[in-house]
């Protein structure tokens, strides 16, 4: 079930800790505090179980989540099966690749520890073209690392 | 091979016709207004290059990114002492987007299969307005992502 973090943020010690995770995670580099609120307030949170499939490779769902707490792994259909793409937790981010261009997801996302996530939609940059410009081009880094990486795999392997 | 600045280079039709032609066929100004165009294009320089020669190099250290508007490159890679070809691409692709956002050595070689006319642009955007900046990164995250998804999927048949 996704709650709206709106009301949450309210309290102080709630808007501190939020603040501070942000420090640490790379999609919202950059974003003054009252930049970060604005987003937030689009924002929803949600608890995951060990085992439950946070997203689901071929679903048509567009936003990007932040993991809170937790551990994820990313997996996606190969020649033998499931193949793992990478392991993500606190503070990274993932579905930035479907919030970006609006197509099917690429990969499966699964808890491997009960996560709390958040989630965001691109409605919340849609009036907001600094915290926009800002949040893609943090997207741009973190695929661009990703791109890096499995571009070196893959070169290996042709 | 030497730069020139696009403002000083082409005569006010020429720039109409060339900025048209952009915002058609280059995906990273897709829905870009003749205006927002402009802006960008301060910041651009166009070059020639001949057969062969090598645009970018894999692991130097420069942030443009590229904008073919003339011509065919291959993207390659070095693995051992072998090169990998990875792509190719034509008129109004673009390349060297990864090292422009994150500022990281140039993860391939790119060199020119023909003729090349190229445009680039040169990582400092701060003059854009935060309309035309968020396009532009939102077109750049689009390109990437589709190359992500190619290169997962090829990846992900070959582990």
């Amino acid at each position: 079930m996704w709650t709206n973090i709106h009301d949450e943020f309210k309290s102080l010690e709630q808007q501190r800790l939020m603040t501070k995770l942000a420090g640490y995670v790379k999609a919202l580099n950059g974003l003054t505090p009252a930049e970060l609120a604005e987003l937030l307030s689009h924002a929803q949170k949600c608890t995951f179980a060990v085992g439950a499939t946070i997203i689901k490779e071929g679903s048509n769902c567009h936003h990007m989540y932040i993991i809170i707490e937790g551990e994820v792994v990313v997996s996606k259909k190969g020649a033998k099966g499931k193949a793992e793409l990478a392991r993500l937790k606190t503070a990274d981010s993932f579905g930035e690749m479907a919030l970006a261009d609006r197509k099917f997801r690429c990969a499966t996302v699964t808890a491997l520890s009960p996560c709390i996530l958040i989630r965001v939609g691109d409605e919340a940059m849609a009036n907001r073209p600094e915290t926009g410009m800002k949040i893609y081009r943090n997207i741009s880094r973190v695929l661009s690392e990703r791109l890096r990486v499995s571009s070196d795999q893959l070169a290996w392997r042709i | 091979m030497s730069w020139i600045k696009i403002k000083e280079d082409n005569n006010t039709q020429d720039q109409q016709r060339l900025m048209v032609k952009l915002a058609e066929r280059v995906k990273v100004f897709k829905g870009f207004t003749t205006g927002e165009l402009a802006e960008l294009l301060c910041n651009a320089q166009k070059s020639i290059f001949a057969t062969d020669a090598s645009i970018i190099k894999e692991e130097s250290a420069c942030t443009h990114m590229y904008i073919i508007l003339e011509g065919e490159v291959a993207v390659t890679k070095k693995v051992m002492k072998r090169k990998v070809e990875l792509a190719r691409l034509h008129v109004g692709d673009s390349f060297g987007e990864m090292s422009m956002v994150d500022n990281n050595l140039r993860s391939a070689t790119v060199i020119a299969l023909s003729p090349c006319v190229m445009l680039r642009i040169g990582s400092d955007l701060m003059n854009l307005r935060p309309e035309t900046a968020m396009k532009f990164y939102r077109n750049i995250t689009k390109i990437l992502t589709d190359r992500l998804r190619k290169t997962s999927d090829q990846l992900v048949w070959r582990i």
